[in-house]
């Protein structure tokens, strides 16, 4: 490559452009990830309808597990597009700084689990019968922090994981565990919002754990991922 | 060296001297009664976990900048020694929530906290064997234990704002002097046994290690 | 001292360590305040338990540390004969 090499912002756009444009287009991740959150939406519907007292306390836990499930597929198909013709060597060995690729997987996961999220949450509003719309903003941002939060540890281990036996498996519970601060604080945190249960200082200190969260592995991912890739 | 039944006489002497300790000399607590004695041994046990995970995270990060065999071998080492003594405390916390409280678990900050991260860290001993041996493997599971062991705060703060009820404050500040003449030997004699089951580990994987370099030599010079 | 006595010793030492929790003694019933207590908290342990609990745990431990060691020796045996063998062929090529 000839010339100044481009700024870690328009490399960052770049990967970001081509994922979002690619996804845009062929629907496959968004399609997989939509479908399967139709299903679970069913499923937990089934497993926990009861008396709309409970449905209330049932929902916040309902809603993080669809999140959970589709993060992990998303997370999981991260690569998968530049699986196909080595491309993920290229991307590794081309001069650009690898952290902005991760950054723009990272922001590219987030904003498929939190899609998917967008179209779970109202079904599942309708299906268990909880007014959720007069705490949706709340409710959202809290699901945003989550999506966050799996996004920032899933991605970088799923880069990992392609070098290992069983990926598909391994994955999940790897990243299970590793999210479980931020599972906790969105389910309490919601059936804060709900009203369902009450924290000492409201959602405000489970906000700020995930964004803690979020922030703590995000940084400390992009700041290893230069040791953790090589050739 | 033979330095194994040396660390192993003196260990399960230890051991004995601070179960006598615990058992014998340590005052009988009045509420708790025998149960309180698990103290003793849980306590230590679930602070040798911790050492071995920071130990883990450590050497993983060791073997991020470097990426020498030997400081992956001392990580993975590290990780099964700590995950030998979480399973001590998590078999030995039950049995004294049995007694103090009336059930085998309860959702308790600690309890559940260390639960998680040993999950978190089962997670690396099976990635370690069962996802193949390669390069690419061992650097996955440096990464898992680097972004693990800071878990251990982000976890604790969350499992402790969900459930805010600890007896641990009751029974450290409840401590008469006998109790700590109790405490801190068997601490000792627990960290005896960490280290032996260390040194043990390490020396396997890194011998384990050096066998397959010299092989792959071996196959090399006969394939001239 | 050969490796059999010290194991000898080290499986003495810990039958002498599991022998604290079967000799101590348990609670006087009246260490509970109430009917209730003594139900709810000490029927529920006996150092019967804990010496079981304590016995399962160590030989485990120990067990594991033993295994590990043999393992080991056998891996350091190899290590010993795959050199020779090395420094062999490589004396021969070179």
């Amino acid at each position: 490559m000839s010339g100044a090499a481009p700024g870690y912002v328009a490399i960052l756009s770049a990967v970001l452009v081509k994922d979002l444009r690619a996804e845009l287009r062929s629907k496959e991740t968004l399609a997989t990830m939509g479908l399967f959150g139709l299903v679970m939406t069913f499923i937990l519907a089934f497993g926990f309808t009861a008396d709309p007292a409970t449905n209330r306390r049932v929902i916040p836990g309902a809603l993080w597990i669809a999140l959970l499930f589709a993060g992990t597929l998303g997370v999981g198909r991260t690569f998968a597009r530049e699986a196909k013709d080595d491309a993920f060597s290229a991307l590794i060995l081309s001069p650009a700084p690898r952290s902005a690729v991760l950054l723009a997987k990272m922001i590219v996961n987030f904003c498929l689990s939190l899609s998917v999220m967008v179209l779970v949450t109202p079904l599942l509003a309708i299906m268990l019968r909880v007014d959720l719309l007069p705490s949706l903003g709340p409710i959202m941002l809290m699901l945003a922090l989550g999506a966050g939060g799996f996004a920032v540890v899933g991605t970088p281990l799923a880069v990992m994981a392609v070098n290992a036996r069983f990926a598909e498996v391994l994955l999940p519970m790897v990243v299970f565990p590793m999210v479980s601060p931020v599972l906790i604080g969105g389910v309490k945190g919601t059936s804060v919002i709900l009203g369902t249960t009450f924290g000492d200082d409201g959602v405000g200190g489970w906000i700020q754990l995930m964004l803690a969260f979020d922030v703590a592995f995000g940084v400390g991912g992009l700041f290893l991922f230069e040791r953790m890739v090589t050739e | 060296m033979k330095l194994f039944p040396v660390m192993a006489v003196v260990g399960a002497a230890a051991v004995a001297a601070a179960h006598y300790l615990t058992f014998i000399v340590a005052p009988m607590e009045r509420t708790m009664g025998a149960a309180q004695r698990i103290f003793y041994f849980h306590v230590p046990s679930a602070w040798l976990c911790y050492l071995g995970f920071i130990l883990g995270f450590v050497g993983s990060i060791v073997y991020l900048y470097n990426r020498k065999a030997k400081a992956d071998a001392f990580a993975l080492a590290a990780v099964e020694v700590g995950l030998c003594f979480g399973l001590i405390v998590l078999l030995t916390g039950p049995l004294w929530a049995r007694a103090a409280w009336g059930v085998w678990w309860k959702w308790e900050p600690r309890l559940t906290s260390m639960a998680l991260l040993f999950l978190i860290f089962a997670a690396y001993w099976v990635l370690r064997s069962f996802g193949g041996r390669g390069e690419g493997v061992r650097r996955f599971a440096a990464v898992l234990a680097v972004f693990g062991a800071p878990n251990i705060l982000f976890v604790h703060v969350a499992v402790k704002k969900w459930r805010g009820d600890h007896p641990d404050m009751v029974v450290s500040n409840g401590l008469t002097s006998d109790m700590r003449l109790a405490l801190y030997p068997s601490l000792l004699a627990l960290l005896i046994v960490f280290f032996l089951l260390l040194h043990l580990r390490y020396r396997a994987h890194r011998d384990a290690l050096t066998v397959q370099a010299i092989r792959r030599r071996l196959a090399r010079l006969r394939g001239i | 001292m050969t490796v059999k006595t010290m194991a000898r010793a080290a499986a003495v030492s810990l039958g002498l360590a599991l022998l604290a929790p079967a000799l101590a003694q348990d609670a006087p019933p009246e260490a509970a305040k109430t009917a209730f207590e003594k139900t709810e908290r000490l029927e529920n342990l006996r150092y019967r338990h804990l010496w079981i609990a304590y016995g399962t745990i160590w030989l485990v431990v120990f067990g594991f540390a033993f295994r590990t060691w043999q393992r080991s020796e056998r891996t350091a045996k190899e290590l010993d004969d795959l050199k020779s063998r090395l420094a062999d062929l490589e004396g021969r090529n070179g």
